[in-house]
């Protein structure tokens, strides 16, 4: 409704802390804006956070920081089904993964309420990798219910949500066969970039046409480490069989790679948690 | 195995091998004859129970059966299962059944209550041509049940109450709203008014007794 000049002058908005910006300046690019990154290594995960149990009045949660990609996922259920739907002895998941309004610095401010095809189709994918790693034979007539919220968007979403939602069932004591843990990679010809940044996975998907001069690709998949198994497997652009084989390759050497992250995580808020229910009884 | 020190298991974790005195129970699950976790939380080693085992002295060897079990902490993510006792509440009632919602399973309260249903066949194991529904449960009842099947799609769980430990365990008075006594197995009675009602009562056994009664069935059957 208001242009940004309006809202800033306005003496009843809350105008924000000092040095603040407003987002428009961020958009247009004429203001400071975030500091840029230094170029990192093109074969390495950015720094990884973990913490799971941050949300009191979900069953499990997890919050995952890769670089400045941010994101929150929290598990409810095992819950009933609602009465209209079919009858079925396994368990069944419903994933929704939402992008906040502010998530993404370029796109168009996304619905509160609807969601994007985007963030559909990514809920298709993560729910299909939870799908194979979630014991749903044990959850007969039930519902589990994932939320994936993203906080901030600097590419590699759909891994670090695949990540975090392993964590949140886990941390909701939801049976599963595995872990899951999630990682990308986008490839320019030769040049791999593991775990991209945004401009990097939005550099790759302008040379994804044909006409183009080199071929450009974004693969991301979901990994059961000790299984050995792949849950998740997600392309976008052109690639020969060979790369196929190669990138996937690299991309679960890197998640063994950030296992143990993963497992150190949880054995703290495993610890944390035997502690606090020793000390109620 | 009597060590003091917790030992904490991941999902996907190999716990073991599985041979002829490793169980797999609850929070594992077997592939490709190892044991794994299926939950984070921690190693429990328990002795399976011995009751059906114990008669049978030819099979002295399955006497130290162990179950490899994994315990998260806090409280357990538990749906009724077919066999469970769980405690509901009556939401309504009509002459072929009454509707419930499955607030416990066990010893565990559930985050969100499961809807069930008690059909009156299922009421009491005798006389079952004879049952009233309005003579069995009142709404606003809590009851105890065992869960019979997982029913159908949109009436929720089948449960039954044909058993002397089943039925209504509180119950409120129709017309002063007081805690009722139950008198017989049959009728209940208002402290404050004298009024007597009728109800399928549970006989409640007092707790330091359960698990010898769970014994003495295991025995029997």
């Amino acid at each position: 409704m208001f242009s940004s000049s309006t809202s800033r002058n306005d003496p009843r908005r809350f105008t924000g802390p000092d040095g603040a910006y407003s987002y428009h300046d961020i958009l247009t690019g004429s203001t400071p804006g975030p500091t840029p990154q230094p170029p990192k290594s093109s074969m390495n995960i950015r720094p990884l956070f973990l913490k799971t149990g941050l949300l009191s009045n979900a069953q499990g949660s997890a919050y995952v920081e890769q670089g400045q990609t941010k994101l929150l996922c929290s598990v409810f259920g095992p819950r009933e089904i609602p009465r209209r739907s079919d009858f079925s002895l396994k368990g069944v998941l419903s994933v929704e993964f939402r992008s906040a309004p502010f998530a993404h610095p370029r796109h168009r401010i996304s619905s509160a309420f609807e969601a994007q095809p985007t963030e559909k189709e990514l809920s298709l994918v993560l729910e299909g990798a939870l799908q194979a790693a979630v014991c749903l034979h044990l959850y007969p007539k039930s519902q589990i219910d994932v939320y994936v919220r993203v906080l901030e968007d600097d590419g590699s979403v759909l891994a670090a949500a695949i990540t975090a939602a392993g964590l949140a069932l886990a941390n909701a004591s939801i049976q599963m066969f595995d872990l899951v843990l999630g990682a990308s990679l986008c490839r320019k010809n030769d040049l791999i970039l593991v775990d991209p940044t945004l401009n990097e996975e939005l550099g790759a998907s302008e040379g994804c046409d044909l006409d183009s001069e080199g071929h450009a690709s974004l693969l991301t998949i979901g990994y059961q480490p000790s299984l050995d198994q792949l849950v998740a497997y997600q392309h976008e652009g052109i690639i020969t069989v060979d790369q196929i084989d190669q990138d996937v390759e690299l991309l679960m050497k890197k998640c063994k790679g950030f296992l143990p992250n993963v497992q150190c995580c949880l054995l703290e808020s495993l610890k944390i948690q035997t502690k606090s229910h020793r000390q109620h009884e | 195995m009597g060590s003091s020190e917790m030992r904490f298991v991941l999902p996907g974790m190999r716990i073991c091998a599985q041979e002829d005195h490793y169980q797999s129970g609850c929070g594992t699950y077997v592939l490709h004859g190892y044991v794994y976790a299926s939950l984070a939380g921690v190693l429990q080693i328990q002795p399976v129970m011995k009751g059906p085992i114990s008669e049978n002295p030819s099979q002295t060897s399955t006497q130290d059966l162990v179950s490899v079990e994994v315990h998260s902490p806090g409280e357990q993510t538990v749906i009724p299962a077919v066999g469970d006792v769980v405690t509901a509440k009556v939401m309504s009632v009509n002459p072929r059944f009454a509707k419930l919602s499955i607030l416990c399973v066990r010893e565990s309260v559930l985050v969100q209550p499961f809807r069930g249903l008690v059909r009156k066949e299922d009421v009491r194991a005798t006389e079952k041509d004879r049952v009233e529904m309005y003579k069995s449960f009142r709404p606003g009842d809590v009851i105890l049940a065992r869960v019979l099947s997982l029913g159908e799609a949109s009436s929720g769980y089948l449960l039954t109450t044909a058993e002397n430990e089943l039925g209504v365990v509180i119950a409120r008075s129709e017309t002063a709203g007081v805690k009722m006594v139950p008198v017989s197995w049959v009728e209940m009675q208002c402290p404050k008014t004298y009024n007597k009602e009728f109800r399928k009562i549970a006989k409640v056994i007092p707790e330091n007794l359960a698990d010898m009664a769970v014994d003495v069935k295991v025995l029997n059957t």
